[in-house]
């Protein structure tokens, strides 16, 4: 009888094909994406499942057939996707998408600092803009579902309220890419926006207090001060709506469906104008500069290793 | 003077062991404690230093008890392992800080930081924060701090932990020459190499009993169930054969190992006593010249895995 | 297997490295030299983490430039400090660690496994990474470095903080890593022994500029001038007798050693016939080799 011998060499010679740049970078996200909806987290999921019935409540229920934009006086036209992401006295979700922003983003970078593993992913081949966004993808798409799916649904109802009337959709092709193209806006900020918070604060709880603290403080700090310099009849009064996210975000919103700004002082509604140019570059501008301290901090990270 | 006696000292923190039993005297000169984390050697530190009091058992450090007798304390230095900075401060600041506690007034205690300061080398930094220290200029502070007022007896607990080769000889040093002076030192170190350079003296130390105590070498030849392993290397490569045979003759020899490729010969016995005295008697019979006698058997790596580890015998 | 040729690198007015020109060669290498020597600068560039002002770079045969991010590739990677996350399993840390690195889940699965069980860590690798002990900790960090089979492993103070028994066994592992997987090793540490026990070559750093590239076999089998003896009882005999033979002799004493200067081999033979006629026991006899600490001191100062 023959028989042969053999070592395995399996440790010895472990030469593995290793995946491409974007496909780590992919991976990474979606790995990320599934962590934020664990079980673990049930602040996230109690969140989406708010957003969710709120939506079935207030939108899929008692949503009225007028679709998509009312006219409430000759001048002001408001949206059912405008309101969507309004405050929460005229049905709007915005509370739950910040506190979910909020919740969801503090540990993705937070954690990585905190525990300095950052250096061991940053001594991986991915970049270090490959990291962040890795560290993005999660949030990005965990927001996605908590705007575009629901917007979707809507349409989809108010679609077969008209009894599924083909020209609804030629007549509505436009609000269709918008509130898609909306619902991603709203994402990508709220993403970003979570991710600097996450760095710049590395602990995961005060992050995300810090997030959600300083976009409604600001709002209301910014709402007093525009009514007091109204009040004294100071032209530039409107641009100090500019300063605050929630407002500032809202405008370029209201941008994409093509309305007219306004805020609502004292239940009396305001309509303000703004130059295209002025907020596309204060945006750019903005997240431009969030997306480099983030990485500056990084990388301060791994200098003083 | 100087002197440290345990006497069947306990001391447990509730249900944890802290040390048990332990019976043990330091003299002037170093003393090296080793063991695992854990082990105890904190805690004989404490017991020491009288930041704790034991749960049974005496202790006395020259002759009265450190927990009651704080004046005891002007002449006990002590150097942490973890760092206990005041980043703010710089070296000077902090030392002549910690000497004015200790009743010295304040142009006294700049003095003394300053001078203890620049005898570790830190006269170039001195002046700078401590936030701004490397792992090694922070061990130096620390040890500047225990040293200043130039206590007889100093407690080091893993003084050279993180400090670049060049700090820890200069610490090595300074230690020895403290030593020299006739300072009772006790130091703890993970590097056995470090302590084996510094003494002879240690207390092996595990689950907070003493295992071993004293000069390593007479530690080793209580260890008797074990066999000794010496090493010898003839400088006539010839001469390898006949020394071994000639070896094997002798009854207290009870094996033996020819490593021709290494050149030299292991020699295994159980009375080292006796080999030791009559080997270079043998050799001058025999007109064969050795140029190496060693045994790896009583290197504080041996023993502290013998004793430690519990590994007996390979 | 890494080549630097004229490297400089500044940050500010600082030059951390100053035409820093060496050849690394394959095997275990030891790197050495005072903080803020441009040890830790050179390692980064190395691992293209950051970019030299100037000067080439060269590292397993690749060139790094700009786009030195594929290099990671064939290095592995473990930091002096404690960066490891603590709300993991040691299992879960590893295959995360491996898909970063590029490997799909099922190789990384079984690759953190092979790995862990070459680290002889047992079911504890099913358990939270902050329930580990330090020793532990130092095997994860080491374990997540080597998950996607690096040709290079770049290791910084392995044995820094662990007690004698788990520092025994990071050396004896390291050891291994070039034997069974050919994985190439460079070891900063503080430490000089470790160098001494692992290390094939070792190179020392200083002021931005390589001072050394030597063998470390080599240097240890120097010897000095200089036979140290340790003599039982009788030792006052042991010595005058020596002193007969030549009293102008420099015979250095001290309570754990006798040191006398190295002639010629008659020197061992007079010891000898000294510990024979005084009847003393004769512990050790030995001419005392270079040590690494030796070789770095004077090096370095």
């Amino acid at each position: 009888m023959k028989s042969d011998a053999k070592i395995a060499e399996k440790f010895k010679d472990f030469t593995p094909t290793l995946d491409s740049r974007a496909n780590i970078v992919l991976g990474m996200g979606l790995r990320g994406f599934e962590k934020l909806l664990s079980l673990k987290n049930k602040g996230t999921l109690f969140l989406i499942g708010i957003i969710y019935l709120w939506t079935f409540a207030f939108y899929l229920l008692m949503g009225e057939d007028s679709y998509p934009c009312t006219e409430v006086s000759e001048e002001i036209t408001t949206c059912t996707h405008l309101n969507f992401y309004g405050d929460l006295q005229y049905g709007g979700t915005r509370i739950f998408l910040v506190m979910l922003a909020a919740i969801a983003s503090s540990g993705l970078i937070a954690n990585d600092l905190n525990d300095k593993s950052i250096h061991l992913y940053l001594s991986r081949p991915i970049s270090r803009i490959d990291y962040l966004i890795a560290r993005i993808i999660p949030i990005f798409l965990l927001m996605i579902t908590v705007t575009v799916l629901p917007n979707l649904a809507i349409f989809i109802s108010q679609f077969s309220k008209s009894g599924l009337d083909l020209n609804f959709l030629s007549d509505n092709k436009w609000t269709l890419s918008n509130l898609i193209l909306q619902a991603i806006f709203y994402s990508i900020s709220y993403s970003i926006i979570g991710i600097t918070f996450s760095a710049a604060i590395n602990r995961e709880s005060l992050a995300a207090v810090a997030f959600f603290g300083t976009v409604y403080g600001i709002s209301l700090i910014v709402e007093i001060f525009y009514e007091m310099m109204n009040g004294m009849d100071i032209e530039q009064a409107d641009y100090i709506l500019l300063l605050s996210i929630i407002h500032f975000l809202d405008i370029i919103s209201y941008n994409i469906f093509n309305v007219d700004y306004f805020v609502t002082i004292f239940g009396s509604p305001v309509i303000i104008e703004y130059s295209f140019a002025l907020i596309v570059g204060l945006y750019a501008l903005l997240f431009f500069s969030f997306i480099t301290l983030v990485n500056y901090i990084i990388s301060q990270m791994e200098v003083t290793k | 003077m100087n002197t440290i006696h345990f006497e069947q000292v306990t001391k447990n923190y509730g249900k944890v062991q802290g040390i048990s039993n332990v019976t043990l005297s330091l003299e002037p000169g170093v003393t090296g404690i080793l063991g695992p984390n854990g082990a105890g050697k904190s805690t004989t530190m404490k017991v020491i230093l009288g930041l704790t009091r034991p749960s049974i058992g005496t202790v006395s450090v020259n002759g009265v008890n450190p927990f009651d007798d704080l004046e005891l304390r002007k002449n006990i230095g002590f150097v942490p392992e973890y760092d206990c900075f005041y980043e703010h401060m710089s070296a000077v600041e902090y030392v002549s800080y910690f000497l004015m506690i200790h009743d010295f007034n304040k142009e006294e205690s700049i003095d003394m930081a300053q001078n203890s300061l620049r005898e570790l080398g830190l006269q170039d930094s001195m002046h700078r924060k401590i936030r701004t220290y490397s792992r090694g200029m922070r061990q130096k502070t620390k040890v500047a701090r225990a040293t200043a007022f130039n206590p007889q007896i100093l407690v080091l607990d893993e003084p050279f932990q993180g400090a670049d080769p060049t700090t820890r000889h200069l610490l090595m040093e300074k230690i020895k020459s403290w030593s020299d002076e006739g300072k009772t030192i006790l130091i703890s170190s993970h590097i056995l190499h470090d302590v084996e350079y510094l003494t002879d003296n240690i207390i092996l130390i595990n689950n907070g009993r003493v295992l071993a105590s004293g000069n390593r070498h007479e530690i080793r030849k209580l260890m008797s169930n074990i066999p000794i392993q010496i090493k010898v290397s003839p400088i006539d490569k010839k001469q390898l054969r006949p020394l071994i045979k000639r070896m094997l003759d002798e009854k207290w020899i009870t094996a033996g190992r020819l490593l021709e490729s290494e050149g030299e010969i292991i020699l295994e016995t159980n009375e080292s006593e006796k080999f030791y005295t009559k080997f270079p008697q043998i050799l001058e019979n025999e007109k064969i010249i050795v140029e190496r006698i060693v045994s790896d058997d009583d290197t504080l790596d041996s023993l502290y895995s013998k004793l430690v580890e519990g590994k007996q015998w390979k | 297997m890494i080549e630097a040729k004229n490297v400089i690198k500044k940050y500010g007015q600082v030059t951390a490295l100053d035409d820093f020109t060496v050849n690394i060669p394959k095997g275990k290498i030891g790197i050495l030299g005072p903080n803020g020597a441009g040890k830790s600068t050179f390692v980064k560039i190395a691992l293209g983490l950051i970019e030299s002002t100037s000067g080439e770079v060269t590292v397993l045969g690749e060139k790094l430039d700009k786009n030195s991010i594929a290099i990671r590739r064939k290095i592995g990677y473990m930091p002096e400090h404690d960066c490891i996350p603590n709300k993991m399993t040691g299992v879960e840390f590893l295959i995360e660690m491996g898909q970063v690195s590029g490997l799909d889940y099922q190789t990384a699965t079984q690759r953190t496994h092979e790995i862990l069980g070459h680290l002889r860590m047992g079911e504890e690798k099913y358990r939270l990474i902050e329930e580990y002990s330090g020793g532990m900790r130092q095997k994860i960090k080491l374990a997540q470095g080597l998950v996607h089979g690096p040709e290079l492993m770049f290791l910084d103070e392995p044995t820094s903080g662990l007690d004698p028994k788990a520092r025994l066994e990071m050396l004896d592992t390291i050891n291994g890593l070039a034997e069974i997987s050919n994985t190439n090793v460079l070891l900063s540490t503080h430490i000089l022994q470790d160098v001494e026990t692992v290390c094939d070559y070792v190179i020392i750093i200083n002021n931005g500029k390589l001072q050394i590239k030597e063998n470390v076999k080599e240097l240890v089998k120097r010897q000095t001038d200089t036979i140290q003896i340790r003599v039982g009882e009788n030792s006052d005999d042991f010595i005058s007798i020596l002193k007969q033979n030549d009293n102008k002799r420099n015979i250095e004493i001290t309570e754990r050693w006798i040191r006398i200067p190295y002639e010629n081999d008659e020197s061992f033979k007079e010891i000898i016939s000294a510990a024979a006629s005084a009847k003393c026991q004769l512990y050790e006899m030995e001419r005392i080799a270079v040590t690494m600490d030796n070789i770095y001191l004077e090096v370095v100062n």
